[in-house]
C-alpha cells in the first residue's frame, strides 16, 4: 500500500477509535475534557504520522465531536451556539499544535542529516590527510635513496648515477601528480579553507620557480613584470600550484631549447597572468578543452598528465573568481588567468 | 673536538636510512630513533648538536615533542613534514622549530639546511656584527649596507626587518613573528606590511628579485634568510 494513503488511513482509524472509547464517558466527563482526548490524538498523529494526516484529524475531530457529544446527537446542527466557539478554538488549537510538531520533526531530522553530513565529510577529510601521508612517506624514500644512489656511484658504472637521476626525477613527478589529485579531490568536496591574503603577486613566481627545481633548471624563461603591480588578494599555496602546474606543462609539453614565457600585467580592474611556450600548440579546434580531460574523463591525453593539472588550475581560478582560458597565439601555446584587483588594504610611509 | 651528533627521530626505516646516510656524509655522527621516547633520551643523553624530526610519529604528537624538548634544550630542530597543511608547519615553528622540509625532499636539501643550522648551533649566541651574502655586506651596528662596494640605502623598518632575518639565517620565521618582531605587537592584521618590505629588500638587494636566491619565500608560512 501507498506510505502516504496509509498514514491517512491510520489518522481516520485513530480518530474513530478516540471517538469510540470516548463514546461510553460522554455522560461522566465534562465536554471540554472530551475536547481534551480529541486534541490529544491529533497531536499524536502529528508527532508520528506528520502534517497532512494532523490537518485531516483536526478537521474529522470536530465532525466527530459534534455528531457524536454535542446535542442533537447524530446530527451536525447545534442547540447551543456557543459550542460553535468551542469547535472553532479545537480546530485552531488542533491545526497550530499540528503544525508545530511536524515542525519539530522536521528540525529533529534535519540536525539528524546535518550531523550525518559532517561525519561523512571529518572521515573524508580524514581519508584525504592519510592518503596524502601514506603517498608521501614511499616517494620520500624513493627521492632520498636514488639521491644517495647517485651520490655514491664511485665504482659503479657512470649510467647507475644516471638512472638514479632518473628515479629521482620520475619520483617526483608522481609527487606532482598526487598532490594534484589530492587538491582536486579536495577542491571538489568543497572542503577547502582558503587562506586568502593581501600579497605581491611576484613572490609566488620566485617560490614556483625554486619549487620546480631540474624541470625548469635548463630552460630559458623570460619573465615579464612590471615593478608597479598591486597587491592581490589570493591564497598563496593554492595559486602556487597553478604556476606550477602552467609552468610544468609548458616544459614538458616544448623542446628543450624553447622558451618559456610568464607575463603579468594589469587589465581593466584585473590581474591578468600568462604562461606561454613556443614549439607547441593546443588542438586547433576547441583548445578549452584541455581543461576538461580530467572532469570528463573520456578522451585519452596525448600525453599523460594534461588533464589534472589545468584541471586543478582552473578549479583554482575558479574559486579565486577569476577566469582560465588556454588559446594558440603567434604560434605559441598560452594559458592565460585572470584574478579580480579589488581594493588593496593602505600602506602608511615611514 | 668529536664529530657533531645528529639525533634522527623518524619512524619509517628506509627514511631514517637515507637521512642517517646524509648526516654521516657531512661528518657527523647520526644517532637513529624510531620513536618519540627513544629519541628524547638520545637527546638527554648529551653531546648532540641538532635534531631532525618526523612531524608524524607513532607514539607522541610531534608538536607536543617539541613542546616538551624546548622545555630544556635550545637544540636547533629541523622538522621533516610528510603533511601539505601549512597550519601544520606553523604549529611545529611556533611551538620552537627552527627549519622544516616537506617531503619528498632530495638530499641536497637536506644538507644545505642540516650545514646553514649546524654553523648557527656553533656560534651559539655570539652576535655577528658583519654579514655577507653574494656581493652584499651588512653591518649590523653601523647600519650600513653595500651592495658591490656602492652604499644601499634602506630605511629603518627594511633595515630592521634585514636585521631579523640575518640573525636568524636559516630560520623559517612565520609572518606573524616578524611583524611582531619589526613593528611591534598590536599590528598582527597588517601582515601585507611583511610581505611588502620583503620585496622591497629584495628589489634593493638580489641579483633577480623574482628567483630570490638569499631572501626565500616559505608559501603559506613566512620567509627564510639562506646564507
Amino acid at each position: 500500500m501507498n506510505p502516504v494513503w496509509s498514514r491517512y488511513l491510520l489518522a481516520v482509524a485513530l480518530c474513530a477509535l478516540m471517538a469510540l472509547l470516548a463514546l461510553p464517558l460522554r455522560d461522566w466527563l465534562d465536554l471540554a475534557n472530551i475536547v481534551m482526548l480529541f486534541l490529544l490524538a491529533v497531536f499524536v498523529i502529528a508527532v508520528r504520522l506528520g502534517r497532512g494526516p494532523a490537518v485531516l484529524a483536526a478537521f474529522l475531530s470536530v465532525i466527530a465531536f459534534d455528531v457524536f457529544f454535542v446535542h442533537p446527537y447524530l446530527s451536525l446542527g447545534v442547540d447551543d451556539a456557543q459550542y460553535l466557539v468551542t469547535f472553532a478554538v479545537m480546530l485552531a488549537v488542533g491545526l497550530i499544535a499540528s503544525h508545530q510538531a511536524a515542525q519539530l520533526v522536521a528540525r529533529t531530522e534535519e540536525a539528524r542529516a546535518r550531523e550525518h553530513a559532517i561525519q561523512t565529510e571529518k572521515l573524508r577529510a580524514s581519508i584525504l590527510s592519510s592518503i596524502s601521508h601514506d603517498l608521501r612517506t614511499p616517494l620520500t624514500s624513493l627521492v632520498g635513496l636514488a639521491d644517495s644512489l647517485a651520490d655514491q656511484q664511485a665504482g659503479l658504472p657512470a649510467e647507475v648515477g644516471e638512472k638514479a637521476g632518473i628515479i629521482r626525477d620520475q619520483a617526483h613527478a608522481m609527487h606532482r601528480m598526487v598532490s594534484n589529485l589530492l587538491d582536486m579531490a579536495r577542491l571538489q568536496s568543497g572542503r577547502v579553507a582558503m587562506n586568502l591574503q593581501w600579497q605581491p603577486f611576484e613572490e609566488i613566481i620566485g617560490s614556483s620557480v625554486r619549487l620546480l627545481g631540474d624541470v625548469l633548471a635548463s630552460r630559458r624563461l623570460e619573465i615579464d613584470l612590471p615593478a608597479d603591480l598591486p597587491l592581490i588578494r589570493f591564497d598563496a599555496v593554492l595559486m602556487e600550484r597553478v604556476l606550477c602546474n602552467l609552468l610544468e606543462n609548458a616544459a614538458k609539453y616544448s623542446p628543450p631549447e624553447a622558451a618559456i614565457r610568464l607575463a603579468v600585467r594589469t587589465l581593466d580592474g584585473r590581474l591578468e597572468v600568462s604562461v606561454c611556450n613556443t614549439g607547441s600548440t593546443f588542438p586547433a579546434e576547441r583548445p578549452e578543452q584541455v581543461f576538461d580531460l580530467f572532469a570528463r574523463g573520456l578522451q585519452e591525453p596525448a600525453v599523460a598528465g594534461t588533464g589534472i593539472g589545468l584541471a586543478v588550475c582552473r578549479a583554482i581560478i575558479a574559486a579565486h573568481a577569476g577566469t582560465i582560458v588556454a588559446a594558440n597565439r603567434d604560434g605559441q601555446a598560452c594559458v592565460t588567468f585572470t584574478l579580480p584587483l579589488g581594493t588593496p588594504p593602505p600602506v602608511e610611509g615611514e | 673536538m668529536s664529530d657533531p651528533r645528529v639525533v634522527v627521530v623518524e619512524d619509517e626505516p628506509q627514511i631514517r636510512r637515507f637521512v642517517c646516510e646524509a648526516v654521516r656524509k657531512e661528518g657527523c655522527a647520526s644517532v637513529e630513533a624510531g620513536t618519540a621516547r627513544a629519541g628524547l633520551e638520545a637527546i638527554a643523553g648529551g653531546g648532540v648538536q641538532l635534531v631532525i624530526l618526523d612531524l608524524g610519529l607513532p607514539d607522541m604528537n610531534g608538536i607536543d615533542f617539541i613542546r616538551e624538548l624546548r622545555t630544556w634544550s635550545q637544540l636547533p630542530i629541523l622538522i621533516l613534514s610528510a603533511r601539505a597543511a601549512e597550519q601544520d608547519k606553523i604549529a611545529a615553528l611556533d611551538a620552537g622549530a627552527d627549519d622544516y622540509l616537506t617531503k619528498p625532499f632530495g638530499v641536497g636539501e637536506l644538507l644545505a639546511r642540516l650545514r646553514v643550522l649546524l654553523r648557527r648551533h656553533a656560534l651559539g649566541n655570539e652576535a655577528t656584527r658583519i654579514h655577507r651574502f653574494d656581493d652584499v655586506e651588512v653591518d649590523l651596528v653601523s647600519h650600513l649596507v653595500r651592495k658591490a662596494g656602492a652604499e644601499v640605502r634602506l630605511t629603518q623598518l627594511e633595515f630592521r626587518l634585514l636585521a631579523v632575518l640575518l640573525a636568524n639565517a636559516g630560520k623559517v620565521l612565520t609572518h606573524r613573528h616578524l611583524m611582531q618582531a619589526v613593528w611591534g605587537a598590536g599590528h598582527a592584521e597588517q601582515e601585507h606590511y611583511v610581505r611588502i618590505y620583503v620585496g622591497r629588500l629584495r628589489q634593493k638587494l638580489e641579483r633577480d628579485p623574482t628567483q630570490p636566491g638569499h631572501i626565500l619565500t616559505e608559501t603559506g608560512v613566512g620567509y627564510r634568510f639562506q646564507p
